[in-house]
């Protein structure tokens, strides 16, 4: 009986049905696009902190020392305190030795081209695929290739042990016309460097700084910039277990732990316990995890996160006004009906429940709609902030339709308050 | 979203019965006023016992805490029962405010316990609003609706059944917590060293501790047998009788009796959601993983077991198992940790976490204990959470394990099974688990078919078994390798 009633009292008012749908599509599709944006980063910084394997970067001690004012780095000791390369192969000492699963050095020194001393450019040197010796494996081999499986070279990555292959960043080979086969000779910075002559092997894709410069062997470079046996990073690769309580109870302060969980921190994959071993293995290096989602984007969805909760408690209070007007016409044009439900036995909460379903399953079709619209404009917001495509989250579907029908709920109760108003009597004879 | 859905269940399905029969108590007596008091001291409880938990954990005080609040709830259970006793009609103000106190404690209990469980957990693993987070919450929400369903649905099941079932019933929920609530006060007890730690004090907190987890099963079956009672005391009017009424009357009588019908089905629907939840939850969702079964290997004459390298080449991992002569089982498995013909052999335990194994999962190797990817490559190397290494020997395109080498790992491994033994003494055969005497000599056991045999291979065991190695124990794991 409630559904037919509920079925035949659908099809009334449409104009009025229409238009508070509308109410609804709009204040929905305004919610549904921040909340996408939202939760696409959310959603890759969650993926970042459970995935099984991080990058870890260490630097010199001093290096890590946060000395920047107003974007200028005022630090003395930037760029002249190294890390011996003889200690590398600590890192494979450590208790988690066997999760290591790779590292890259760095060492970065700014050359001129031979021919073109207006143009200074970085020289970067690193292992690519090299044997190094560890106690107890003698067959470990790493470097980029292995740290970095995503960095793409056009042509043939150099061997580290010929010292006149080298990579040039795809960035740096379209301004200088270079392609696979090309020589080049550099010189060292300042009146002294020397010059080395080089062939570039092939033409590097990374995504990052490393386009716009050259990548050579280490030796190479750290005869170059006269530096041997010194480097000024390491990448280093690990396999981890996922972030957990623990893990960030001890990112805050190892103090904080007492001893049990300590041993059960130290003994368990986390990156943070990896790093604090590469920091005890070490000295004076600093090793921190690479979240990348988390530095990038998740530094702007804070402020869209913020901007959501403002837009979704203004559309809130708009859209409910709009509905709580449309709803007190709606009960005042249809008093009669009410009248004589009433007169026939109809309970007060009978015909609230009537009146707020029809209103509930407005608000689903305007959450839905809303979610259609939204997805659209979550594009626009995506390209124009992060230059990419956002995927949509299905999440969003089922809380924008909950976020709709309680704007559409909360929008009729006040009015359908009229309804106990309304006795059968007088409003069956005209009287109201 | 299950932890958080079966977790509140848990916590929250006693204090939803034990509300619902309490309010159908009351009413019987003052007509379905008044229960405004009950909701109040309700919410004050949940939130007290969720205020009380980060209190002490600050102040790192959460046993006695916990047993404290216990107490509590293990007090005002026996003043309720007690009053339960109270014929009707008499003192009813007694019997109310004893039900107060009651459910005053019982939801501060379950609120610290929930507390306690989401303390334990991260609701999200970042700060930014993700897919994780929402989803917990929805989990949350449906829990809570769920337990608060199953109020209206006791009051109505327990409104037809009269009070002497429901006091019943509510006496047998108060039993079920009340013996919880003691075993862990006992536990607490002992934790604090107020009491004595003794083995029969041990074994009665471990077997609450074993059967707590059947509560939440027992009180869904509380309510089914409400609804059970609800249904053979149903209102059945006579065909007869109801043609004799008025038109006005029938409708009335018949509205009624559809009414009843729909709260029955009602609650039958949500006991069987409330199971179905919690057995898919117990019996699929929070289930480690397993390994995959082992291939048992026989070794050959010479005592060596020979796996063929090119069957490896799938980059599998490939598991296998041997029962040693003490019917220890122990597994062990070969992967191919490289590209080429590099074969990783090793034993299925780790030196941390035991003989729990590892399962594989397209190309990664876990430790099932910790979580933990192995490097594939590093399989065959002992340090970290990577499994034992296993000694063996490369021959012709065969890996060859000795099966002696498989035997002194046997301590890695807690499984045994029944083998057919010999007595080293007498030399006569039965079987492992009807031995009469055993004894445990360089780590292997030995089984004897009396006391007099058994004397005779104590004087001196190197007579009848030989001089061999003591079998490893697991913190010398790394020296096999």
């Amino acid at each position: 009986m409630f559904f037919l009633m509920l079925r035949q009292s659908f099809f009334r008012g449409r104009r009025r049905k229409a238009l508070a749908t509308l109410t609804i599509v709009l204040s929905a599709s305004l919610i549904t696009a921040l909340m996408n944006v939202s939760i696409d980063v959310g959603d890759k910084m969650a993926r970042e902190m459970k995935s099984y394997g991080a990058n870890i970067n260490m630097v010199p001690k001093s290096e890590a020392i946060p000395l920047e004012i107003g974007g200028v780095d005022y630090n003395p000791l930037k760029d002249r305190v190294f890390i011996n390369e003889s200690d590398l192969p600590k890192i494979k000492e450590i208790f988690w030795h066997n999760n290591i699963a790779g590292f890259a050095p760095f060492l970065k020194t700014t050359v001129e081209i031979a021919g073109n001393a207006k143009k200074r450019i970085n020289l970067i040197g690193t292992n690519f695929d090299r044997q190094i010796p560890i106690a107890g494996d003698d067959e470990f081999r790493t470097g980029v290739k292995v740290v970095f499986p995503y960095w793409q070279v056009k042509g043939e990555w150099p061997g580290d042990e010929e010292p006149a292959g080298i990579l040039a960043g795809a960035a740096l080979a379209r301004d200088l016309g270079l392609k696979p086969g090309d020589r080049l000779t550099v010189k060292g910075a300042g009146d002294t460097g020397r010059e080395e002559s080089f062939v570039v092997k092939g033409i590097l894709t990374t995504g990052g700084a490393e386009e716009s410069a050259l990548v050579a062997p280490l030796a190479v470079v750290q005869r170059l910039a006269g530096m041997e046996g010194k480097v000024q990073s390491v990448s280093v690769s690990a396999l981890t277990v996922p972030e957990d309580k623990l893990s960030r109870k001890a990112r805050q302060s190892n103090d904080s732990l007492d001893s049990m969980e300590y041993d059960r921190w130290y003994c368990t994959a986390y990156v943070s316990s990896i790093t604090h071993q590469i920091e005890e293995a070490i000295p004076n290096v600093t090793a921190r995890p690479i979240w990348q989602v988390a530095a990038g984007e998740g530094a702007v969805v804070n402020k869209i996160q913020l901007l959501m909760i403002v837009v979704t408690i203004a559309a809130f209070i708009a859209s409910g006004l709009g509905i709580s007007s449309l709803m007190a016409t709606t009960i005042m044009e249809r008093s009669r009906e009410i009248g004589l439900m009433k007169a026939l036995g109809a309970a007060d909460w009978e015909v609230y429940l009537l009146f707020l379903s029809e209103s509930a399953f407005v608000g689903v079709i305007g959450g839905l709609l809303g979610c259609l619209a939204g997805a659209g404009l979550s594009q626009i917001i995506g390209l124009s902030i992060f230059g990419s495509y956002v995927s949509f989250s299905p999440i969003v579907v089922p809380v924008n339709v909950a976020v709709s029908v309680l704007i559409a709920l909360s929008g009729s109760l006040m009015p359908s308050r009229l309804i106990t108003k309304l006795y059968p009597a007088e409003v069956l004879h005209g009287r109201r | 979203m299950l932890p958080y859905l079966v977790n509140f269940i848990n916590a929250f399905i006693p204090l939803s019965l034990a509300a619902g029969m309490v309010i159908a108590l009351i009413s019987s007596l003052r007509g379905g006023k008044g229960y405004r008091s009950l909701f109040v001291a309700i919410a004050c409880g949940v939130l007290a016992g969720a205020v009380v938990y980060p209190v002490a954990f600050r102040h790192e005080s959460l046993t006695s805490a916990r047993a404290i609040l216990h107490g509590a709830a293990l007090v005002a259970a026996v003043l309720n029962a007690g009053a339960l006793f109270i014929p009707a009609g008499r003192f009813a103000a007694i019997g109310r405010c004893a039900a107060l106190i009651f459910m005053a404690a019982l939801s501060a209990a379950s609120g610290f316990s929930f507390a306690a469980f989401v303390a334990e957990q991260s609701i999200s693993s970042t700060a930014v609003l993700n897919t994780e987070l929402i989803v917990n919450i929805g989990g949350f929400l449906a829990a809570l609706f769920v337990t608060a369903s199953l109020i209206p649905m006791t009051v109505c099941m327990g409104g037809k059944c009269g009070r002497g079932t429901v006091a019943a019933a509510l006496l047998l929920v108060s039993l079920l917590l009340a013996a919880q609530w003691s075993a862990d006060i006992l536990l607490a007890l002992m934790r604090l060293e107020m009491v004595e730690l003794t083995s029969a004090r041990v074994s009665v907190v471990a077997k609450a501790g074993k059967y707590a987890r059947l509560l939440p099963y027992v009180e869904a079956l509380v309510l089914a047998s409400l609804s059970l009672v609800f249904f053979l005391k149903r209102t059945v009017i006579p065909a007869d009788e109801l043609a004799a009424m008025d038109k006005a009357e029938r409708r009335k009588a018949r509205s009624g009796l559809v009414t009843e019908k729909r709260r029955l089905k009602c609650a039958v629907a949500s006991v069987l959601v409330v199971l179905g939840i919690l057995l898919y939850h117990d019996l699929y969702a929070s289930r480690p993983p397993k390994i995959s079964k082992p291939l048992n290997l026989k070794p050959d004459s010479e005592g060596m077991i020979r796996v063929k390298i090119d069957d490896l080449s799938d980059g599998n991992l490939h598991r296998y198992s041997h029962v040693t002569d003490d019917g220890h089982v122990v597994r062990f498995f070969l992967i191919n940790r490289s590209g080429g013909r590099k074969v990783g052999v090793v034993y299925d335990a780790c030196m941390l976490c035991g003989d729990m194994g590892y399962i594989q999962e397209k190309n990664e190797v876990i430790c099932i204990a910790c979580n933990v990817r192995i490097f594939v490559p590093s399989i065959g190397k002992a340090g970290g959470c990577n499994p034992i290494p296993l000694a063996h020997k490369v021959e012709n395109g065969y890996v060859v394990v000795a099966a002696e080498e498989l035997d002194k790992g046997a301590k890695y491994f807690s499984e045994v099974v029944t083998v057919k033994v010999k007595d080293p003494v007498s030399g006569k055969e039965m079987i492992s688990r009807d031995a009469p005497q055993k004894y445990e000599f360089k780590g292997r056991t030995y089984y004897f078919e009396s006391e007099e045999t058994l004397e005779k291979f104590k004087v001196e065991p190197e007579k009848f078994v030989g001089e061999k190695e003591s079998r490893y124990f697991r913190v010398q794991g790394y020296q096999g390798a």
